[in-house]
């Protein structure tokens, strides 16, 4: 039975998985931001608030505005827009919900601590606390990441000939939050994987769905996740090193 | 299994009074269709039908349904016949219903042959599902209703016997793609009473010759051709190939790829009918052209796979 099943999935490819057309895709995003009125400049507003709370020390602030951002990425884009096209999207919104409850228990707990603090790949003791912030490759890179998915990302599929009322921005579409999420968690966080994991996992599924649909900049989210994964390890080496 | 509801009941009513959609003298058929005989039945249907995968999943967007609209009234007309959808599309089974409540009146929506599937693991839900389905295509009844997949294929079998002897659909099928579990399908074929099957079948890719088509014939089954331009990938290779069609195809009225591709499968004796998918009237157009003028015979089929593998 499990073989059978095994032989059939691997005659699937990832094309299989992507039930519509680039087209339709790339309206969708229009029509998202036009059903939600305010919410796409509202979700911007949030995210550049989210950065400067972490790199000014208001980690909690920031976790906080991190797990808004993913609950109403579960609800309106995955459960509300997406699912139109994906039967998917149903479950996408729970996969974003999780996240939002994973931010809010790094809120509550302070693992966003707003200072580039870490005992290692799955967190433990705050080996940095204290080294303060703007030291390392970790927050470096997690900046980097942040500030590309507020700003660079978005102006991706616009400036390869999609529609800009189809702009997607932080805190509404999924993966430029998932951007700023692995910033965010990799520059400031503890126990790290545990606020990364879902967000790497939604660039590896926007990344391959823009390659399925052709897109130009299809191998961007996907880079940026695999980015973060080789920052991660190297960061949490370098702090041990010197913590 | 669950008992009959009141909205199957009410359909099966309007079956008997309204007749069937697929019966011979519905409407008036362009001259040169090709059609094809179901097996067993006295009704026959276009060769060329249209698929939804993808192509009609656009969610609520009103001009991508407006544009979709577009397509299917070319798609009927200029003769086409089936229409299939699965509930795994996405919303292209609503977008089917929101178009053909859009050309009513405007099309000649009798020509229309509904093909659906059920697509859920729950050997309980077939009718449930058939319902939803029903509801999104603005219809009381489906010609054709397939399980998707094989998936849980014998509970759903024996509740769509049942659907069919009430009338609430004309004829069953099971479906496969991309040339997976060819062997199950053909046990199933081999020993159930099934009225179509659903496979994958293009000039590349011939798996089904060895065993499906010939027991379809053998059993006289219909033969419906998904992907038949390997989801697009056969036509558009061609296309941007540059290589040109050859001469000689002109013997069966072939004047272009996708006319080349189609008629290479629907000239195949088993076949019934290949369900090409397009989001653009230009295409359609093109789809369609395939479904007039002459077929190749056997030499001539021989001689545009060879050629194909050519290339």
């Amino acid at each position: 039975m499990l073989g059978d099943m095994l032989d059939d999935l691997s005659t699937y490819t990832v094309g299989d998985f992507v039930p519509f057309g680039a087209e339709a895709y790339a309206r969708l995003f229009v029509q998202h931001n036009a059903r939600f009125g305010v919410a796409p400049a509202l979700g911007a507003v949030a995210g550049v608030a989210a950065l400067w709370a972490a790199v000014s020390g208001r980690g909690r602030v920031a976790a906080a505005l991190l797990a808004a951002a993913w609950g109403w990425v579960g609800w309106a884009f995955f459960a509300g827009s997406y699912a139109g096209l994906n039967w998917a999207g149903s479950y996408l919104a729970g996969v974003a919900g999780l996240q939002g409850v994973l931010m809010a228990f790094m809120a509550w707990r302070g693992w966003l601590s707003g200072r580039a603090g870490s005992g290692g790949l799955a967190g433990g003791a705050e080996a940095g606390a204290g080294r303060g912030i703007g030291h390392g490759i970790g927050y470096a890179t997690g900046v980097a990441l942040a500030v590309g998915g507020l700003a660079l990302y978005p102006l991706l599929d616009p400036l390869s000939g999609r529609p800009w009322a189809g702009v997607e921005l932080f805190g509404h579409a999924p993966e430029p939050t998932a951007l700023v999420t692995l910033g965010l968690v990799l520059a400031c966080g503890r126990r790290r994987l545990i606020g990364l994991t879902i967000p790497v996992l939604i660039c590896g599924l926007g990344g391959v769905t823009a390659r399925v649909l052709e897109s130009p900049g299809w191998w961007v989210s996907s880079a940026a996740a695999a980015l973060a994964l080789i920052a991660l390890p190297i960061d949490a080496l370098a702090r041990r090193a010197t913590g | 299994m669950p008992p009959m509801t009141r909205r199957a009941a009410l359909s099966t009513l309007a079956v008997g009074a309204a007749g069937l959609a697929l019966a011979p003298a519905a409407g008036a058929a362009p001259a040169g269709r090709i059609t094809k005989a179901i097996p067993g039945a006295d009704a026959r249907i276009p060769v060329i039908g249209m698929g939804t995968w993808q192509t009609f999943n656009v969610g609520d967007d009103p001009a991508l349904r407006a544009a979709r609209t577009e397509v299917l009234a070319t798609f009927l007309a200029l003769g086409g016949g089936m229409v299939d959808s699965s509930p795994m599309y996405g919303s292209s089974q609503a977008v089917v219903g929101h178009a053909r409540a859009a050309l009513k009146g405007k099309a000649p929506l009798d020509r229309l042959v509904s093909a659906d599937k059920i697509w859920t693991r729950d050997g309980d839900e077939t009718v449930e599902q058939l319902d939803e389905t029903a509801r999104r295509w603005g219809v009381e009844r489906f010609d054709v209703m397939q399980i998707h997949n094989l998936l849980a294929w014998p509970a759903h079998l024996e509740t769509l016997r049942r659907l069919k002897a009430e009338g609430r659909v004309r004829y069953i099928g099971i479906t496969t793609s991309h040339g997976r579990r060819h062997a199950d399908l053909a046990r199933i074929m081999a020993r159930e009473p099934i009225d179509f099957v659903q496979l994958t079948y293009d000039i590349t890719h011939r798996e089904a010759e060895k065993r499906l088509l010939p027991l379809a014939a053998e059993r006289g089954i219909a033969v419906i051709v998904n992907r038949p331009y390997d989801g697009g990938a056969s036509v558009t290779r061609l296309k941007r190939s540059g290589a040109k069609v050859p001469p000689w195809a002109a013997e069966a009225d072939i004047r272009d790829w996708p006319g080349f591709l189609l008629k290479w499968i629907v000239s195949h004796p088993a076949v019934t009918v290949a369900i090409p998918a397009t989001t653009r009237v230009d295409h359609m157009r093109e789809n369609m052209a395939a479904g007039y003028g002459r077929l190749p015979d056997a030499a001539l089929r021989t001689r545009m796979a060879q050629h194909i593998a050519s290339l």
